[in-house]
């Protein structure tokens, strides 16, 4: 287990160390983190000037959600991005057997080997944004509320990480999956706004299929006291479960995998 | 099927529709009943697909891998090569979306659009501004990669202007002041909002050409950018690798 830690503060120093070549990526990815966000929090304005709620949710509550969008969005692209990418490559070339004799687990190895740090840029403008709205609705969330939201939150990785070892799953049978991460985001989308907003078997769709609820709307309504204890409970069972399913269709796959052009 | 994927994936749209129902089930929202939302938002997918462009991109990998060099070396411009992969492309999309577009309209009664002959031939002409006008603004980012390779982060502000004031998020009638008078200022209206205004009967016909007129003097505009921008740009091309 420390080796693994170890192991995972040695690739991101290499990822961070090779980025650091490249200042001018800094400069723009914290500028375009800085000027989606803003635009995100005009496009909900425009919402708001023909009504006071948005399913049920005030204009501070939704930009809440928003920055948890915001946040999510930053942890895919650091984290997950580019290691799918890695993944892609790996498959197609044939060099992921060079992967499955190193002495680590593959999947550990396939899942953190690669971070692009500057989209955290966005992670830190999602967290100000959720700051900024608690701070105009003057709420402070008390311990409890804190406890579920890091809950919540930790339910979100797991989803987050499952949906993307899915997808990387995938690639050793349909190679081209970049365009699976495009699919995604097109359901991504939807987490901009609460759940509430969409109706009858979308919103099912959303919460069970493909739970984008889980990862912008529940830690949202954690934080203010909007929270069913069910949907806790709920979301607890679906990381165990979802993860549970994607570690044994990874291992399946790695299993039937028969290297390129053999 | 890589194609399918992306077509699927111009979800935002859908998910603006979707906000956007939700707020007209009370009532219409300005001028905007749920019928027109739907309406609206089917014409501008069929809009966004049939002026699709993604020029910036080829070109930032070509100038930054020297296959630019190799296009160079032919007797025409190479901005003729790309414009015909692309004209390609919509050849396909319309013979996949017209009928797609034009069955949904007829089945879904709630839909209001005013397919009168008139409407439909300033919607073609329209549609082919905004596909010219979109091409061109996008081709004149993308050479700015002759300069800095991180260029492409123009294309992406760009696309972001265009989804907010060319009526994207919101049809431009919806629009809160200030945003609506910037976006009437903007050339973004018209690669995207202004055929599907003409097709829903939203416009009268001075306003329609009047529209005409300020689309041809940005294509005009734009096209003057590009001639300068490639004659600069390609004096200060060094062709990598070479």
């Amino acid at each position: 287990m420390f080796k693994y830690f170890k192991l995972l503060g040695i690739f991101w120093k290499f990822s961070v160390l090779r980025e650091l070549e490249y200042r001018a990526n800094f400069l723009t990815n914290a500028f375009m983190s800085v000027f989606w966000l803003f635009w995100g929090i005009i496009g909900t304005t425009i919402f708001f000037a023909h009504s006071d709620t948005l399913g049920g949710w005030t204009y501070e509550q939704v930009l809440v959600v928003l920055g948890l969008y915001t946040m999510f969005l930053g942890i895919m692209e650091a984290f997950f991005r580019p290691n799918i990418t890695e993944m892609i490559e790996h498959v197609r070339v044939g060099t992921f057997d060079f992967v499955l004799v190193k002495p680590v687990n593959a999947q550990f190895y396939a899942s953190f080997h690669s971070l692009t740090m500057w989209r955290l840029a966005d992670v830190v403008a999602g967290a100000g944004l959720i700051l900024y709205a608690l701070r105009a609705m003057g709420l402070t969330p008390t311990p409890t509320q804190w406890l579920a939201f890091a809950l919540l939150l930790a339910v979100a990785l797991i989803l987050v990480y499952c949906i993307w070892l899915g997808m990387m799953t995938m690639s050793f049978w349909f190679v081209k999956i970049d365009n699976f991460a495009e699919l995604f985001y097109a359901f991504y989308e939807t987490g901009r706004f609460p759940i509430s907003v969409y109706g009858g078997l979308l919103r099912a769709f959303l919460t069970f299929v493909i739970p984008i609820a889980f990862i912008t709307t529940f830690p949202a309504s954690a934080l203010m006291a909007l929270l069913d204890p069910m949907e806790l409970l709920i979301g607890l069972g679906l990381a165990f479960l979802l993860l549970g399913f994607t570690n044994r269709l990874w291992r399946f796959a790695v299993r039937s995998y028969a290297s390129a052009s053999s | 099927m890589a194609m399918a994927i992306w077509i699927l994936s111009a979800s935002f749209p859908l998910v603006m529709m979707a906000v956007w129902l939700s707020l007209a089930q009370n009532g219409p929202v300005g001028d905007f009943s749920a019928g027109d939302f739907v309406g609206y938002y089917l014409l501008s997918f069929y809009v966004r697909q049939m002026t699709a462009v993604w020029v910036a991109w080829e070109l930032d990998y070509d100038i930054r891998h020297g296959d630019l060099n190799t296009k160079l070396l032919h007797p025409l411009q190479p901005i003729h090569e790309y414009i015909s992969f692309n004209l390609a492309d919509k050849a396909i999309r319309g013979i996949l979306f017209t009928p797609v577009v034009i069955a949904l309209a007829l089945l879904l009664p709630q839909i209001q659009i005013a397919p009168t002959p008139s409407n439909l031939v300033f919607f073609v002409l329209a549609l082919t501004g905004a596909w010219i006008l979109r091409y061109l603004a996008q081709f004149s980012l993308g050479m700015f990669t002759f300069w800095f390779s991180q260029a492409l982060v123009l294309t992406d502000v760009f696309w972001m202007l265009y989804l907010l004031f060319g009526g994207s998020v919101a049809p431009l009638e919806l629009l809160p002041e200030p945003l609506q008078t910037i976006a009437f200022y903007l050339p973004f209206r018209f690669m995207l909002s202004f055929p599907v205004e003409i097709l829903m009967g939203r416009l009268t016909t001075p306003e329609i050409l009047n529209g005409m007129v300020i689309s041809a003097l940005w294509c005009l505009g734009l096209f003057g950018a590009y001639r300068l921008l490639w004659a600069r740009g390609i004096r200060h091309f060094g062709a990598f690798g070479a």
